[in-house]
């Protein structure tokens, strides 16, 4: 049991929330036992799930509430908050998206 | 931003030969130069781009579904095609399956908010089960266009 866990972050990098990005939040978040949602206002994505998440359409500095529900809800904000603060470095090549 | 706005329907592929993400990539490429969306000279520039960003992951994101991308100078606005694969393609895809529907995706570096809104454009659709079950039963480049008209009217 445990509760929710919210933090809100910011989009990074010129190209926005691209494949690139998509693709790393969803093999971290499924890592994680706990349910993740990111929402951009009213617009919500399972954190697993590429096509949610591209279907955000979020660009450089979109502010997005990232929630986590479940036993390890804390380690799993943490980390996501980390891997949007490193702007998904090492992973965004060139140009490339 | 709606499908057929970047969708090029000349190019679009119904009944795709492809044993390999390379045929697959090719293929498409060369009918966005067919149908005149790409300069002939940069066929070659954008096959070759599009195979490197698949070394940084596969855009086969599940579903039966891959959108391989690049940037590229030669378009000075965002141009797509569909093809659909009756057979599926090994495109090393995220969940291990073959794809049966490809979007390909060539946009301008300068406008990355382009290459933003179609892709959110195009997952958007893909999510829907019954979509890509409609799309893999069209056999026409009309049948295609009818349901990207469809899906843009929603």
């Amino acid at each position: 049991m445990s509760d929710a866990v919210t933090e809100n972050v910011t989009v990074p990098g010129r190209n926005g929330l691209h494949m690139v990005p998509c693709s790393l939040i969803a093999q971290r978040a499924s890592k994680f036992s706990s349910q993740i949602t990111i929402s951009k206002g009213a617009t919500n994505a399972d954190a697993r799930n590429i096509f949610e998440l591209l279907g955000l359409g979020a660009g450089e500095g979109t502010v997005l509430t990232c929630q986590a529900n479940g036993e390890d809800a804390a380690a799993a904000i943490a980390d996501l908050v980390d891997l949007f603060e490193s702007g998904f470095e090492g992973h965004a090549h060139r140009g490339s998206s | 931003m709606k499908l057929n706005e970047f969708v090029v329907a000349d190019a679009i592929v119904p009944d795709l030969q492809a044993a390999s993400k390379e045929d697959a990539i090719r293929a498409m490429v060369t009918s966005l130069k067919k149908s005149g969306a790409i300069p002939e000279a940069d066929e070659e520039g954008i096959i070759s781009a599009i195979l490197k960003r698949e070394e940084l992951g596969s855009t086969g994101i599940g579903n039966g579904v891959a959108v391989p991308h690049t940037k590229h100078p030669s378009v000075d606005r965002l141009v797509a095609t569909v093809a659909l694969s009756k057979t599926g393609v090994d495109f090393a895809s995220l969940d291990g399956e073959d794809v049966f529907i490809l979007f390909l995706l060539v946009s301008p570096p300068d406008r990355p908010g382009d290459h933003l809104r179609g892709l959110e454009n195009i997952s958007r659709h893909l999510r829907d089960q019954t979509f890509c079950s409609f799309l893999r039963q069209s056999s026409t480049k009309k049948d295609i266009i009818d349901l990207l008209d469809e899906a843009d009217s929603e």
